[in-house]
């Protein structure tokens, strides 16, 4: 029997740096609360369902750590992640300046650089102590070819957005990569020209 | 117990939401920022600021149709050409029938008429007219043209080639592009061994696939007729010679097995390669076309040393060969003569010249053949690349010799063992960094919100790092930044080489959690005793300064708890031990397998699992630091 599309959950992967607001940001859009403890975050991973375009989808959100020491993890999470948070803090410029890595790292994981990637910026509340300017972030979003959305998990404000606007971008990835699946399907797998399933080959020095 | 968050009101407040954005906008709180503010009230236009430009990249159904004075960034082949957009995204535009596309044009054929071509090609020495028909642009083989392009579009310039086009770009050699070409010849040209026997028309529908890219000439389907007429292709004579293309230098020759047909001579690199793989014969070392050649002794080298064949090929490149024995020399010798007799004279066309490969070293060469071989110019007396990057490597001094040579230093702090930092700086027992990076964080920052928990500059932590290890500590103590100071700290901690609690002893620590009471309190105790001066000393500092920043939790929010979570991996080795690494592949590959199965299987709990303990045994160390003989009194530093 197929499985409706729907009941396959979308893994959705919130990765930034530490004291960003990553688990705020989630539990905001999960439960609908502000945290206040200021627990830093091993793992966790929550369960949603919502409606999306108009359309039911089940989400997995994974909480992660946001520090070097739990880099250990990370593999595992980028490698199973359908789309990406990443977060800062605009009140944090070296929160900022990991973003870029993150996106390397992503894209270099899933050996893609139109991945579903959505760029967030959080605390947007603390205006007067921001110091990354949204123009900062927007420039960061254009050079990295993904979308930026400003958010306050505290004042809830553009959370739930940000997470429906990656449910989007990963359907449409999901629905792209079956189209370019669908195509390939017309050269039979044995022609060795398939360039979908290519057999790795050893490498040639020696 | 996280994972069923599923409430009937939150759908149904996301069916609100969904319902009506434009109300959940007002309601949400917005930044006061005038060009927030005073929209058309469309949702995404506010919260997304890049939205408009991201929907052109990914809701425009098609590219624009460039207009007549818009630059064409490279002229593909087909009629296609490359432009760009104004915010400098590629496109490309076909001239003819006025498509416009962002991705870049695929000559795919499919392998139906693949078919059809080999079956036209058959047909082409009766018919000699449709040759026209097939369109090189159509070749299968412009694929990796096209894919490279793609991955590489600004640095890549397309180059026609000028003689061939179907040939892979050198640069592009890839076995899966030179495939289909090499499958075909491997399974067709080369001689099945119990019964050596080649089908011709086959034969010449392979030769003929790669013929026909050349400018299509009538030429070429005479050619296939000739060798057609000349009765069946049969493996005349097989065996071990060595073979070279300068007589001159000893070490140029090398051995290879070649198979000798009534046209070719097919050189492998031994038999073993020369045997069927599978379905698949291995691609040959290099076939050389025998029509046009001409053979002989070469001279001179006859009376001082063994016989040598030389075979002057039609295009020009000569090989020469030899056996172990007179005897076996002249047999070739004359086997090879009589098939140049029988082969046409002078109409060969130099195809499948290997001379190129021949050059590079057989093991080489044996997996990347049909690139070159195909290439009407070789390369004259141009090292391949992979030769050359074999020489750098193999001259590269090791790591060894460079270590003897003290060109490479172990680092003095980072990376070190805390027993060597120790009797580098005459038997402290806390490393002089530590001492002073928390004196510096107690002075600058014991009220630095998410001290420990937020990360610092990474750039500036690692400048700080190489400071350290050549001992200039200026650096670390010009640093503003307390982030880049804790994270400096934390770091240091990570890279020791050995970590403060040994791997031994991290496994007895996590299992000593899980008591409780005093006899969890003493088995630590009894477990810190055991460590070494340096590392309990250490600990003893650290524990200290963390206290100190705990007291300040009502600032800086650091509560012990927080600080323990954070410390965990950072003072435990991070080595599993064995068994659980073991597990842990296998639970990967599962995962890996189970494309619906949760987030974060098996292996990551487990990792997740004991991050969580470490950070309890800190926790615990922390809190109970008085009620522990070895963590308590005052840190002595030095003994």
């Amino acid at each position: 029997m197929v499985r409706p599309p729907h009941q396959n959950p979308f893994k959705l992967v919130v990765v930034g740096g530490g004291g960003v607001g990553k688990s705020a940001l989630t539990i905001q859009f999960i439960q609908r609360y502000f945290v206040s403890d200021y627990d830093p975050t091993i793992e966790d991973s929550y369960r949603k369902q919502c409606f999306v375009d108009d359309d039911i989808c089940q989400l997995e959100v994974l909480d992660t750590a946001g520090q070097e020491e739990f880099s250990t993890m990370r593999e595992q999470y980028l490698r199973s992640g359908h789309g990406f948070l990443i977060v800062f803090a605009v009140s944090d410029k070296n929160s900022f300046s990991e973003v870029e890595q993150l996106h390397k790292l992503i894209s270099r994981v899933k050996d893609r650089d139109d991945f579903p990637i959505l760029l967030v910026g959080n605390k947007a509340d603390l205006e007067t102590d921001r110091h990354v300017l949204r123009e900062e972030g927007e420039e960061m979003a254009r050079r990295l070819h993904v979308p930026y959305v400003e958010c306050s998990a505290k004042m809830r404000m553009n959370v739930d957005e940000a997470f429906h606007h990656l449910v989007r971008l990963v359907r449409r990835y999901q629905q792209s990569e079956r189209q370019s699946i669908d195509s390939s399907k017309e050269i039979p797998v044995n022609t060795p020209m398939s360039p979908v399933r290519r057999k790795k080959k050893n490498c040639r020095i020696q | 117990y996280f994972s069923d968050f599923f409430r009937y009101e939150e759908i149904m407040m996301d069916c609100a939401v969904m319902a009506n954005p434009v109300s959940t906008f007002q309601s949400t709180p917005s930044i006061s920022n005038g060009s927030r503010d005073d929209g058309n009230g469309e949702n995404d236009e506010h919260i997304y600021t890049n939205l408009a430009e991201m929907a052109e990249i990914n809701n425009r159904p098609l590219p624009p149709v460039p207009e007549v004075n818009d630059e064409v960034l490279r002229v593909l082949n087909g009629g296609w050409q490359e432009y760009q957009t104004q915010a400098g995204r590629s496109y490309f535009h076909h001239s003819e029938t006025g498509r416009s596309q962002w991705n870049p044009p695929r000559f795919l054929r499919s392998p139906a008429q693949v078919q059809a071509f080999i079956a036209a090609n058959r047909e082409k020495e009766t018919e000699d007219g449709e040759e026209g028909e097939i369109q090189p642009e159509t070749s299968p083989l412009l694929l990796p043209k096209a894919i490279s392009m793609e991955r590489d579009r600004r640095s890549l310039k397309c180059v026609p080639l000028p003689h061939a086009p179907i040939l892979p770009l050198p640069t592009s050699m890839s076995a899966s592009f030179s495939l289909p070409s090499r499958s075909i010849i491997a399974d067709r040209l080369v001689p099945d061994r119990p019964e050596p026997l080649f089908e011709p028309p086959s034969l010449d529908a392979v030769v003929a696939v790669p013929l026909e890219q050349a400018p299509p000439t009538p030429k070429s389907a005479s050619f296939d007729c000739e060798s057609r007429g000349e009765s069946s292709l049969k493996t005349i004579k097989c065996g071990t010679m060595e073979k070279t293309i300068d007589p001159t230098r000893k070490k140029e020759w090398v051995a290879a097995y070649m198979y000798l047909t009534s046209a070719h001579l097919i050189i492998y690199k031994d038999e073993k390669s020369a045997e069927k793989h599978g379905k698949h014969y291995a691609a040959p070392l290099g076939v050389c076309d025998l029509k046009g050649a001409t053979v002989g002794y070469s001279a001179g080298r006859e009376k001082k040393k063994r016989k040598i064949i030389e075979v002057l090929l039609s295009t020009g490149s000569c090989i020469y060969l030899r056996t172990a024995s007179e005897k076996e020399t002249e047999e070739w010798h004359d086997s090879l003569v009589l098939v140049v007799k029988k082969l046409p004279a002078g109409s060969g066309v130099g195809l499948l010249d290997h001379t190129s490969a021949l050059v590079r070293t057989s093991s080489v060469a044996s997996r990347a053949p049909m690139c070159e071989s195909i290439a009407l110019d070789p390369l004259p007396n141009k090292e391949s690349v992979i030769e050359r990057l074999m020489r750098f490597f193999r001259n590269r001094p090791s790591v060894e010799l460079l270590k003897q040579k003290g060109i490479y230093k172990h680092e003095a702090v980072f990376g070190s063992t805390l027993s060597q930092i120790s009797s580098q700086e005459g038997g402290a027992l806390v490393p002089k960094f530590l001492r002073v990076a928390t004196e510096l964080i107690e002075a600058r920052g014991l009220d630095t919100d998410g001290l420990y928990r937020v990360s610092g500059n990474l750039s500036a932590i690692q400048k700080i790092r190489c400071s350290i290890d050549q001992d200039k500590y200026s650096l670390l103590v010009n640093e503003t930044d307390v982030h880049v100071l804790s994270g400096c700290l934390k770091l240091f901690f990570r890279e020791l080489s050995e970590s403060i609690f040994p791997p031994a002893s991290t496994k007895a620590a996590l299992s000593a959690v899980k008591l409780s009471g005093k006899a969890r309190l003493s088995k630590l105790d009894e477990l810190i005793k055991q460590l070494p001066n340096e590392n309990r000393e250490t600990l003893k500092h650290l524990f200290k300064h963390l206290l100190r920043v705990a007291s300040h939790s009502a600032q800086n929010r650091m509560q012990v708890h927080n600080l323990a979570i954070v410390f965990g991996p950072t003072l435990f080795s991070c080595d599993e031990p064995k068994t659980t690494k073991k597990t842990e592949k296998k639970e990967k590959g599962k995962i890996k397998n189970d494309e619906n199965g949760r987030m974060g299987g098996q292996s990551n709990s487990m990792l997740a699992y004991n991050l969580i303990m470490q950070g309890q045994v800190v926790e615990i160390l922390l809190n109970d630091q008085n009620k522990m003989e070895s963590l308590k009194g005052p840190v002595t530093v030095h003994p």
